[in-house]
């Protein structure tokens, strides 16, 4: 019998520099065995979601710059990477590389924060890629992975764990079934022209519900949100639709569906997420399963994907960092790890009645229509033989300060600063009687730490000034105070209203 | 009938039960009128509702325990969330 896979795991309370999240996660790298995994000159891929533009809760970069550093302390090269997404939502913001690379830079990845090149995996439209063979899929029988990613020696799976409308879970085997698949490739798996499960062949039409032009201003929108210019308004505002060319970009449904021109489409839904963890296998072929390892940071665990312009409130509180050989494996981890979570109050989990520990969170936290599972991904990812659910969770140690002291100057303060210090003295020795600063020798400190506000009024005390852009000056508590010479501004103050009430 | 569908038919039959108190009669037709053309909207049929559907649900079991002016606002004041979201593009994402 195999031995159940192993995920590393460390949870996301952090107390000192070795157990920031941070270096947790190149903990756990460690932990796995990816470091053993990786050779002198190997290039390697470190794949990353950079967020669609107006979200907030993807991976921050300084995650994929410590796996960056520690894959070239291996000797590695390391290069990060997405890959162009489908045309939908109609002003999808990495649609091209042109839209990857900069919403990426808005979002913090570049080279000069990563300390390695991002670029875009699948090329400038999406079509450099490598076609390859699954014959063990469930549904999907071939998948096409992003060139850079197939080209790659060796491949990091660094996912930002969370909730997803479509896939209901965003894990490391979505980071691989749509995220390393070529804008192509995501036709593929998002069922483009499939004869049952496409959105063409499946989808309850409606189109006795468009309104016409004069009542829906918008209606132009419906003709421009289809690459393929599928819809039409007729002069007598009928909408046609050329639904068996339908690619399932994906592109129309934010018009059609509010309003309820499209109905919702479960079969297309359930049949992307088979999809999804078939496409990941392909992934794991093209690289190879001795070289590919997978690192999901379960924070910020927001009910939709970092694919949507804006991020919710997490359904529960950050899980911790996860490391496995196994996709599967790691996944399901995550999945049980925010089960037994409580939901984040005034979340979204709170809302849909999902916030008690032992509560699924995804199948309505993150699925967008009635009816989805956090598990079909995973399970077709058992079916198809990538991975298993059962695994073993292993607590990983921390490291210890030392492996991660400032890396490019780890000198101790006083060999680092007592010269440049002599030469540039920050501290002004010099000024008030050695003390450097002017400041008063004593005041009420607990007069300022009431819960209910201070209990000294403000400004009590005469060398106090508020230099800034607000109401108050110096002078204004006191009108005998004439700055440089000036008269006083005349303002009755606080303190002139009291002396007069007196 | 999907999860959102149901609870926001549980949240009418509250607020239609609001009939027999004359003083919120005519809200509660009002209410009821408006959630009347939401009701089979996308919104609804999908997940994206299923939070407005639920606070408007609690809300009118609020109501029905205590009718007073502030429980009858809020169940205006969510009503009027619904008719602002339920036709927003990218409601429902993928």
């Amino acid at each position: 019998m195999m031995d159940k896979p192993k995920v590393y795991f460390m949870d996301a309370r952090s107390e000192s520099p070795d157990t920031s999240l941070i270096n947790k996660t190149v903990t756990v790298f460690e932990a796995a065995g990816f470091d053993k995994m990786i050779n002198k000159g190997d290039v390697v891929a470190i794949k990353i979601h950079c967020g669609e533009l107006g979200s907030s809760a993807y991976i921050r970069p300084a995650y994929v710059r410590a796996i960056a550093d520690k894959i070239k302390e291996l000797g590695g090269r390391p290069f990060a990477c997405d890959t162009t997404t489908q045309t939908y939502g109609t002003w999808g913001s990495r649609a091209m590389e042109l839209d990857l690379i900069e919403t990426a830079e808005k979002n913090g990845f570049s080279s000069a924060t990563l300390g390695c090149p991002f670029i875009s995996a699948d090329g400038y439209v999406g079509t450099s890629d490598y076609r390859i063979d699954i014959p063990e899929g469930y549904l999907l029988k071939e998948a096409y992975v992003a060139q850079a990613i197939a080209a790659a020696d060796k491949v990091i799976v660094l996912t930002h764990f969370k909730g997803h409308g479509m896939g209901v879970i965003g894990g490391a085997l979505k980071n691989m079934g749509i995220g390393c698949q070529s804008k192509r490739g995501k036709f593929n798996v998002h069922m483009g022209r499939h004869p049952s499960y496409g959105i063409g062949d499946s989808t309850v039409f409606h189109p006795e519900n468009f309104k016409g032009k004069e009542a829906d201003p918008d209606w132009e929108l419906l003709e421009n949100c289809c690459p393929l210019g599928l819809f039409k308004v007729t002069e007598k505002d009928e909408l046609l639709w050329e639904r068996e060319k339908c690619i399932n970009c994906l592109g129309c449904g934010s018009w059609m569906n509010p309003r309820g021109i499209f109905e919702p489409n479960l079969a297309n839904f359930d049949a992307t997420d088979i999809a999804i963890g078939d496409a990941a296998l392909g992934v794991v072929k093209a690289v190879g399963r001795e070289n590919i390892g997978f690192i999901n940071v379960a924070v910020d665990v927001s009910p939709k994907c970092d694919c949507a312009g804006f991020s919710d409130l997490p359904l529960t509180p950050h899980l911790g960092v996860f490391a496995s050989k196994d996709p599967v494996a790691i996944d399901q981890a995550c999945v049980d790890a925010a089960k037994h979570a409580p939901g984040m109050p005034g979340s979204l989990a709170e809302e849909m009645g999902i916030d008690a520990p032992g509560e699924r969170k995804f199948d309505l936290g993150g699925g967008a229509i009635e009816g989805l599972s956090e598990q079909t991904t995973i399970n077709t990812a058992v079916v198809n033989g990538l991975g298993s659910r059962d695994h073993e969770l292993v607590h990983a140690q921390p490291l210890g300060r030392e492996r991660f002291l400032f890396p490019p100057d780890p000198r101790p303060t006083k060999i680092r600063f007592e010269k440049m210090f002599e030469k540039f003295q920050p501290f002004p020795f010099d000024k008030h009687n050695g003390r450097g600063y002017n400041r008063l020798e004593k005041v009420d400190i607990e007069a300022v730490k009431g819960h209910d506000g201070p209990t000294v009024d403000p400004h009590s005390h005469q060398d106090a000034a508020y230099h800034g852009d607000g109401g108050w000056h110096p002078g204004d508590d006191d009108p005998s105070y004439h700055p440089n010479g000036s008269t006083h501004n005349g303002k009755a103050t606080k303190k002139d209203k009291k002396a007069k009430k007196d | 009938m999907g999860r959102a569908q149901d609870l926001l038919a549980k949240a009418m039959t509250n607020i239609e039960s609001l009939s027999g108190n004359s003083d919120y009669n005519d809200k509660a037709s009002s209410v009821i009128e408006k959630l009347n053309a939401q009701k089979d909207k996308f919104f609804f049929q999908s997940l994206a509702g299923l939070p407005l559907a639920n606070l408007l649900f609690k809300a009118s079991e609020k109501m029905i325990s205590d009718q007073n002016d502030p429980n009858m606002d809020e169940i205006e004041k969510i009503v009027q969330q619904i008719e602002d979201k339920a036709d927003a593009p990218g409601t429902v994402l993928t």
